[in-house]
C-alpha cells in the first residue's frame, strides 16, 4: 500500500503487483526515493483524470529514471479510481508521472500493440481517499506557461510513503 | 472623415478586397462556431465522451475510421451524412461529439446534427489528428 499525503488530504493506493510488476516496482522505487514528495497535481481535468508526479510547486520538471515497458496489455481497464502511468506518444515512455482516473476512461485501455493502440497501463487503485481525489478534481484550473488545466492553487503531494 | 471617403473613392479595388476579406473572416468564424456547437480540445472532449449516454460520431470515410478511431465511436462518413444522420440511434438530449480527420468537416457535420434536434453538440477541435497528438489512443 502507498499513502499520498496531499494538502487536500490523504489518498491510499493498492498496487497491482501481479498484473503490472514492472510499473509497480518503478512506482514504488520513486516513492522510496522521495521523488513524489513536493510534486504537484499539474493537470486536473474534471470527468477525466488528475495527473501528478512530474513537476514541483514552481512547475520545474523533476528528473526521472529511464522509461519503462508499457504493461497496459494486462487486461485491467481505466476504471474510476484506478491509477495509470502517463507517457509521451511513445507507448513505452512512462517514467514517474501517473494519473488517477476520475471516470471510467475505457478509451484509454489497451487495444493493440501499435503506437496508437497501446493505451495506458493501469497499475493500482485508490482504496481510501476518493473524496480527496474528488476534491482535487474540483479545484479551479488555468494555464501556466505552455501547460493547460493547471490548478491555480497548487495541489501538493507533501509526502508519498509505502505503508 | 472626408479624407477616408476620398481614399476609398480613389482606391475602390483595395477597399473591395478589404471588405471581401472581412466577409470571408466572418464566414470562417461562423463556420468554426458551427452554429451553436461547442469546440472542445481532445482533453476536454474526454468529459463529453464520459458523460452518461453520450455518443461519438466520426465523419471520416470508413477506411480511415477502420484504421483507428475513438473507442465506441460510430461512423457516418461526411459524404453520407445528409442521408444517414437522421438514422443515428442516439439520445438527442445527451451530448454528441463530432470528430473528423483534422477539424475541417466536423463543424459542418455538427450543424446538421443541431438541425436534427441534438441539443448538446460538440466538435473535437483539430480532429483525430489532435486527439492522437495529445497521446490519446485509438481502437481498430
Amino acid at each position: 500500500m502507498i499513502k499520498l499525503s496531499t494538502n487536500h488530504g490523504d489518498i491510499t493506493i493498492e498496487l497491482f503487483d501481479e498484473h503490472a510488476p514492472i510499473t509497480c516496482a518503478n512506482f514504488r522505487q520513486y516513492v522510496e526515493e522521495g521523488h513524489y514528495n513536493g510534486c504537484i497535481f499539474h493537470r486536473v481535468i474534471p470527468d477525466f483524470m488528475i495527473q501528478a508526479g512530474g513537476f514541483d510547486t514552481d512547475m520545474n520538471q523533476k528528473p526521472t529514471r529511464d522509461p519503462i515497458q508499457n504493461e497496459a496489455n494486462n487486461g485491467i481497464s481505466n476504471e474510476v479510481g484506478t491509477l495509470a502511468m502517463a507517457r509521451t506518444p511513445d507507448p513505452h515512455s512512462a517514467s514517474a508521472q501517473f494519473f488517477i482516473n476520475t471516470k471510467h476512461n475505457a478509451f484509454l485501455d489497451f487495444q493493440a500493440e501499435t503506437a496508437q493502440g497501446w493505451g495506458y497501463a493501469v497499475f493500482g487503485k485508490v482504496t481510501d481517499g476518493m473524496d480527496v481525489v474528488r476534491a482535487i478534481e474540483a479545484v479551479a484550473t488555468g494555464n501556466h506557461g505552455m501547460h493547460q488545466n493547471v490548478p491555480t492553487e497548487p495541489v501538493i503531494i507533501e509526502k508519498a510513503e509505502a505503508l | 472623415m472626408a479624407q477616408y471617403i476620398e481614399f476609398a473613392t480613389n482606391h475602390p479595388i483595395m477597399i473591395g478586397l478589404f471588405l471581401l476579406i472581412l466577409v470571408l473572416l466572418a464566414a470562417g468564424e461562423w463556420r468554426r462556431n458551427a452554429a451553436g456547437a461547442k469546440r472542445v480540445s481532445p482533453l476536454l472532449a474526454t468529459g463529453v465522451i464520459n458523460a452518461d449516454g453520450s455518443t461519438v460520431v466520426d465523419v471520416r470515410p470508413s477506411g480511415e475510421f477502420k484504421s483507428g478511431h475513438i473507442t465506441g465511436a460510430r461512423n457516418i462518413s461526411f459524404t453520407e451524412l445528409s442521408e444517414k444522420a437522421e438514422k443515428l440511434d442516439a439520445d438527442k438530449q445527451k451530448p454528441l461529439l463530432v470528430c473528423c480527420k483534422n477539424g475541417m468537416h466536423a463543424p459542418d457535420a455538427a450543424r446538421q446534427f443541431k438541425q436534427l434536434g441534438y441539443e448538446q453538440v460538440y466538435v473535437l477541435a483539430g480532429g483525430i489528428a489532435a486527439w492522437t497528438a495529445d497521446n490519446m489512443p485509438l481502437e481498430k
